[in-house]
This record gives structure tokens, C-alpha cells and sequence, in this order.
């Protein structure tokens, strides 16, 4: 890198001949080294641009286009974790589609779960941006205290509340009790809707600093002066909010959402330990899903072919996502 | 040349998917070696298996046995992926619910000429030896033993108004304990077992089905890959039996969700009427000091007379691929000799030596009898598919353990768990 800026201004022996190319093709009303080809520098520059880009694409080739490439191999076959293979066509797509009602049922549940939680967590963490926004002692002890639970693994903070949720020895039903409500000792697992704001309240916890840190950027990337204009042109403040503060955060709004849409599309740890699925299957997401059937019954094709499947509703949800936030304009 | 390359797909697949079996293996690969003996146990497993460990390098100078714990419930996992990267322990010590899929797999060596050959070859623990055997070929040996009964506390009963040195033998007497037990008071319970834990489920209930002939796969198949079978009128009789005792308040509503976490209910503390459970819980209730005095019976059936058990407990197996063959034969000869099982048997383990019963473990007490008499009265559950049937938290078993006892429609509950379990053992049918 620093050698590649360096080169401009190190005298070398193709100097004279660079600047005798680009006084001629200055003269012919070309760009710069816009010669027929690219340049000896353009070309060396290129080179080197491969060179430092080649670790990634070696990351990304080993860890991602392999991976992915293997698991839609084993997707066509009857991939067990002893024995020999059988290759089946799409007969696991097919299955997935026609057979598997589980299957079917946890998407509809990651569903629900991804537009119940989506804007739960944009909201608050907008909020707690703007609680947190000006610059002050306190704001920087309330941003810490919000950020912190982030930082805790997904499955330490699910294990967490488990414990807190416990019918017996946690402290939530303790506290509702002693606030005087009835509370059934087992009500946060044997119905669907208790068990999903039970994981909802926790990832809100858990999640929510973070979102608040990435709209806290956008948030002081909006000007002073275009507020104070609005202001003083007796804008409201949710005329502000919705008028000039929200549109000009767009970048940074996008990049929330995709985060947390596609985030919660994959959600598996918090309801693989503290749900478990319960009450019968009824909170089982679609990443749980390929896991059991990928970790549980060894059906490792299947498994694949599941997963194919959702990488490719996840591609369509993040295009999609994307082109609508950005608005026809920008098309 | 075709078969090389399968392999080293499949190596590839399991390497992205288990990099962790795979720094397991790699840990325990100084294969060959015949100083080292590889020896993989669960968790459960643990203690006995490390006692058992030092005792063999204390015997055999020169000789270091290392022990990997594996947490219960990624053995299949990992064993299997260190098997088919060529890559196993020398011996291996498993759930026997879990030897038919090995063995349906070709993982493990044929023992039968060894086993057979053993003085005592004839006074291993049947159900064990059963568990092993596929087309009369063994191929894995008894080791310890965990069998499911009943325990109850007879305060408890005495406060009900039951006989305490009567316990229930029938699913009906069972039934009236646990009501008239939960109905004392607030706190105090009648019956609680682990819903959401299939494999405690199955380790606590199925044997009062067993017992009235009832089964939840096609057992007198004797295939690898039985037919499931949780219509069965018995099961369903018995499901209707445990839901009339929620409604009547004889089974703990937290019984619904628990995960096996606390399987034990609140029975160490003295507010739980009855609980099954195995070998290993004694050790537990023994050891402390309970407020209340314990009784220990075999798990009723529906009628008098009829009783079962599951037995639970480890097998040990030479997989395929193993480094040192011989000596791990030697190791599992003497893991299932008089020192050995005694040694069990003193620290509170079932043995699965039937001729050392008597002498060395029966006669410590009526719970150790009990618990006997079960092992040699019961059965382990014989499919490849226990795994997806049974232990699964998302599977059949848990859902008509939660669906089927807690809801409304046994028969609703009964006929999609019997749906799921069909597609199980399709997918699992062997070519």
C-alpha cells in the first residue's frame, strides 16, 4: 500500500517516458496515461490491487464458495453420518416442500418472529439514541450501560434468562408474584405467545445497544444548522423527525435493518436454549429446524437442502430490503 | 478410486460441519501407540469410567489410559465423524439405547467370539447383551448398568392414607398415589417426570407400557429399524391414564416443560409423592440426608404382577478403525470382570454381572435389590432410530409426552406424534 502511493513521487527510470506519454496524449484530449491499454502504472497498480485483495477472496473462496458449494452437492443426495451416500435428485427439495410441515411452520414462525421483533428493536434503539445523543458524562454511563449486554454471548444471555424465567427459582415470576400477579408457574413455555416475548424481551436487552451506537452515528451525521433551519420555519419535532432527521439517516437506516432483518431470519441460539421449540414445535425457527436435522437426526442432505433453501430466501429478503429502502430514484 | 473421493467429500462435509469432533480426534490421534489406550466415555459416564481407568494403568504398569468425556448429547455426533474420518478411539463406552445405529452402520468389530469365550459369558446382563446383537453377531459388551424404578416417599403415602409398604402395582394404584398425594396441600406434589426430555420420558414411563405389552416401535420385529408403533392402543391407554392424573392434579404442572433439568421434582426435599428414576439417582438420595423415609419399587404395569424396566446404562464397543485392537479387548475382558464390576458395585453402580448380584450388590440393601430385579426384568428399546424417536427434544416422543398428557386430544396428540415417527423411520430405512 504505502509502496503503491510512493510511486508518484519516487524518480524511477520510466519517468521520462510516462511524461512523454502524457504530454501526447494530452495533446490528442485524453485523459492522463489513457492510452490505448492501461498504463505500466495502471497495470502495476491493478497487480498489486489483486495482491492485497487475494487473502479475502481466499477467506471468502475457502470459507464461503467451498462450504456453500459442498452443501449444495449434499443437498441431491441421502447423506447420513455413517454410511455411504445416495444420490436422490431434488427429492429433499421436494420433501421440504410437500412433506415437512415442521419446516414449513418455522419459516412462518421466523416470520412472525423477524416483523415483531424488526420494529421493536429499530424504535427503541432510535429512542436510546436520542436519550444518549448529546455529549455528557452521563450519556457516556448510559450508552456503556446500554451497550454492555451486546457484548455477552447469545448463549450466555439465553442461559441467563432461562434462569431468571425459571418457574421455581427465578426471579421474574418471583417479582411478578410479588407484585401481586397470578402467575401460572409454567405459563412462559406452554403457550406460544409467552415463550416468544419471553425471547423477544431478551434479545430486545441484549441487542438493542447496538443498534442504538449504529443510529447514534447517523443521527449526529444530520447537520445542526438544516435542524435548526426546520426549526425556526416552526417545524415540530416529529415534522423534524420524520421530514428531515429520518431521510437523511437513510445509509445508516439501511444498514440497521438489513442487520436486524437478517439477524433475526438466522435466530437460533435463544430459542434453541430457552424454548427449546416448546410448546410442541410451535417456536421453532428455521435455522432450529435445519439443526435438528441436520445435529439431531444426522439427515445431513436434507439438512443441506434446507439450508439451500434458506440461503436463498435470505438472498431475496436482503434484495429486496435493500431496493425499497433505497427508493425508486436510486434505481 | 470413486470410493476415495466419497470419502473425501464426506471428510470435507464433517470437517466444516464438526471442526470440534475433529480437534477431538485429532487430540486423541497418537494412534498405534500400544502405551496409550483411547477410551471415549459421556458425561454420564464420567465417573465410573475414570475410576475404572486409573484401576486398568494401576494393574497394567507401563500402560496410560486416556479418557475423553464427550458431553451426552454430541457423542453420536462425534463418534460418528471421528469413525468415518478414520480416526476412533480404541474403546468406546456408549448409551446402549445408542448401539443399534452404530452397529447398523458396520462401526463397530464383531466381539461374539471373543464375548463368548468369557467365563462368565453367560451371567452378562441380557438386555445389555441384546442391545448388542444384531443377526446373532455381538457387538458390544454389557459394562454398567442403569435401570429405571419407582421411588416414592412413604411419609408422604402415610399422610395420604395409602399403605407405605404397599406401593402401587397397578397403573390405577399409581394413578390414585400420585391424586391423593397431590391433593394434600399447595406445595406437595404426587408424581413428576420430564416431559420435555424424551429420553428421561422413555426411561420413566415406557416401561409401564412395556409391561402391559405394550410398545412404542414394533419391537418382535427384531429389525434394526422397527416400524413405530405410538398408536398402539396400550400407549394411547396409557397417555389417557397420565392426562386424567393432570386433571386431577396427581402430575406436577412443571413436569410439561422440564427439560430434565430437574428431574427429581421436588422429591429430595420431601414434596414429591413419586419419581422414577435410575441407579444413579439412588447414589444421589443416598448421599443426602433426606427428611423423609424412601422407598424403592419395581414401575407397575396395568395389571398386578406386571412390572419392567428400561435398562439404561453403557456398552463398550471397538470401533472399526481402531488402533489397538488387542489391547482394547483387553480392556473391555477386564472392564467386565470380577475387579471391575465389584468395583462398580461398591461405588454405588449397577454392575451388569448377574452372577455377582447377590454377593456384591443386591445384598446392600432393598433399593439395590429393587433395582436388580428391575435389570433383570427389563429391556432396552432397539432401533436406530432412538435418537430421532426418543431423545430428540423436537420429536415425537416429547411431543406426545407435552401434547398427548398436557392437552385436550390424546388422540389427536397420539396420531401426529405416530405421523412424525413414520417419516423418521422412512428416512432411516436401511437399503
Amino acid at each position: 500500500m504505502t509502496e503503491t502511493l510512493s510511486t508518484p513521487v519516487t524518480p524511477s527510470p520510466d519517468t521520462s517516458r510516462r511524461a512523454s506519454s502524457r504530454v501526447r496524449s494530452t495533446s490528442r484530449g485524453r485523459r492522463p496515461g489513457g492510452a490505448a491499454g492501461p498504463s505500466l502504472r495502471e497495470r502495476r497498480l491493478s497487480r498489486t490491487g489483486l495482491l492485497a485483495v487475494t487473502p479475502a477472496l481466499l477467506l471468502t473462496a475457502v470459507f464461503f464458495v467451498v462450504p456453500v458449494a459442498l452443501m449444495a452437492w449434499m443437498s441431491l443426495h441421502r447423506w447420513p453420518l455413517l454410511g455411504r451416500s445416495t444420490f436422490i435428485g431434488l427429492d429433499n427439495y421436494v420433501r421440504a416442500f410437500t412433506a415437512d410441515d415442521t419446516f414449513l411452520r418455522s419459516i412462518g414462525f421466523t416470520l412472525i418472529y423477524t416483523v415483531v421483533i424488526t420494529p421493536i428493536l429499530f424504535v427503541a434503539g432510535l429512542a436510546l439514541a436520542f436519550f444518549v445523543r448529546r455529549p455528557s458524562r452521563a450519556s457516556t454511563f448510559f450508552r456503556t450501560i446500554f451497550f454492555t449486554p451486546y457484548v455477552i454471548g447469545f448463549a450466555a444471555a439465553s442461559f441467563l434468562w432461562l434462569w431468571f424465567t425459571d418457574p421455581s427459582a427465578g426471579s421474574v415470576n418471583a417479582i411478578l408474584t410479588s407484585l401481586g400477579t397470578e402467575v401460572d408457574q409454567t405459563s412462559w413455555f406452554v403457550e406460544q405467545w409467552p415463550a416468544l416475548i419471553n425471547v423477544i424481551v431478551m434479545v430486545t436487552w441484549k441487542v438493542v445497544g447496538f443498534q442504538m451506537i449504529l443510529l447514534l452515528g447517523g443521527l449526529n451525521s444530520v447537520p445542526e444548522d438544516v435542524l435548526e433551519a426546520a426549526q425556526i420555519d416552526g417545524a415540530g419535532w416529529w415534522r423534524r423527525l420524520t421530514g428531515i432527521i429520518l431521510p437523511l439517516m437513510k445509509p445508516t437506516i439501511i444498514l440497521v435493518l438489513v442487520f436486524s432483518i437478517s439477524g433475526s431470519l438466522l435466530a437460533f441460539e435463544q430459542f434453541f436454549l430457552i424454548t427449546k421449540g416448546r410448546p410442541d414445535n410451535e417456536t421453532v425457527t428455521a435455522v432450529y429446524w435445519i439443526y435438528n436435522v441436520s445435529f439431531t437426526k444426522f439427515e445431513l442432505g436434507y439438512g443441506a437442502a434446507l439450508s439451500v433453501i434458506m440461503l436463498v430466501l435470505l438472498l431475496i429478503v436482503a434484495a429486496a430490503q435493500i431496493r425499497l429502502l433505497r427508493g425508486p430514484k436510486n434505481d | 478410486m470413486r470410493h476415495s473421493r466419497t470419502t473425501l467429500f464426506r471428510l470435507i462435509a464433517l470437517g466444516t460441519a464438526t471442526a470440534a469432533a475433529f480437534s477431538l480426534s485429532a487430540c486423541s490421534s497418537g494412534g498405534g501407540d500400544a502405551d496409550t489406550l483411547t477410551v471415549w466415555t459421556r458425561s454420564d459416564g464420567e465417573v465410573y469410567t475414570k475410576q475404572l481407568a486409573e484401576m486398568y494403568e494401576k494393574a497394567n504398569p507401563g500402560l496410560t489410559v486416556d479418557v475423553t468425556v464427550l458431553p451426552n448429547s454430541d457423542v453420536q455426533q462425534k463418534l460418528g465423524s471421528a469413525i468415518s474420518s478414520g480416526n476412533p478411539p480404541d474403546v468406546v463406552a456408549i448409551d446402549v439405547v445408542k448401539a443399534p445405529y452404530f452397529i447398523n452402520a458396520g462401526a463397530f468389530q464383531d466381539l461374539t467370539e471373543r464375548l463368548d469365550g468369557l467365563d462368565y459369558a453367560d451371567d452378562l446382563l441380557p438386555a445389555q447383551v441384546d442391545a448388542g446383537t444384531f443377526e446373532d453377531k455381538k457387538y458390544t459388551s454389557p459394562f454398567t448398568a442403569d435401570t429405571s424404578v419407582l421411588y416414592y416417599n412413604k411419609d408422604l403415602f402415610r399422610q395420604a392414607g395409602l399403605d407405605p409398604e404397599a406401593p402401587p402395582t397397578t397403573w390405577q394404584e399409581f394413578a390414585t398415589a400420585a391424586d391423593s398425594i397431590g391433593g394434600l396441600g399447595d406445595d406437595i406434589t404426587g408424581y413428576h417426570y420430564s416431559a420435555g426430555c424424551g429420553g428421561c420420558a422413555a426411561f420413566a414411563l415406557a416401561p409401564m407400557v412395556w409391561a402391559s405389552g405394550g410398545d412404542f416401535i414394533d419391537a418382535d420385529s427384531g429389525a434394526l429399524n422397527p416400524d413405530a408403533t405410538f398408536t398402539d392402543p396400550v400407549v394411547t391407554e396409557f397417555i389417557e391414564l397420565l392426562n386424567g392424573m393432570v386433571a386431577d392434579g396427581g402430575i406436577t404442572t412443571a413436569s410439561q416443560t422440564d427439560g430434565g433439568e430437574n428431574y427429581g421434582g421436588a422429591f429430595e426435599n420431601g414434596k414429591l409423592g413419586m419419581v422414577a428414576s435410575g441407579s444413579f439417582y439412588l447414589n444421589t438420595l443416598q448421599s443426602s440426608d433426606l427428611p423423609f423415609e424412601m422407598g424403592v419399587t419395581p414401575l407397575p404395569g396395568k395389571n398386578a404382577g406386571e412390572i419392567s424396566s428400561m435398562v439404561g446404562g453403557d456398552v463398550l464397543a471397538i470401533p472399526e478403525g481402531a488402533k489397538n485392537g488387542d489391547a482394547a479387548w483387553d480392556f473391555v475382558k477386564w472392564a467386565t470382570g470380577d475387579d471391575a464390576q465389584k468395583s462398580l458395585a461398591e461405588s454405588g453402580f449397577t454392575p451388569v454381572r448377574t452372577d455377582l448380584y447377590e454377593s456384591d450388590y443386591s445384598s446392600k440393601g432393598p433399593e439395590q435389590a429393587a433395582l436388580v430385579e428391575a435389570a433383570l426384568q427389563g429391556q432396552v428399546p432397539y432401533t436406530v432410530s432412538f435418537n430421532a424417536l426418543f431423545s430428540d427434544p423436537n420429536g415425537p416422543m416429547v411431543s406426545l409426552m407435552q401434547a398427548g398428557v398436557f392437552g385436550d386430544d390424546v388422540d389427536a396428540a397420539s396420531a401426529a406424534a405416530q405421523k412424525t415417527a413414520e417419516q423418521i423411520v422412512t428416512q432411516n430405512a436401511t437399503e
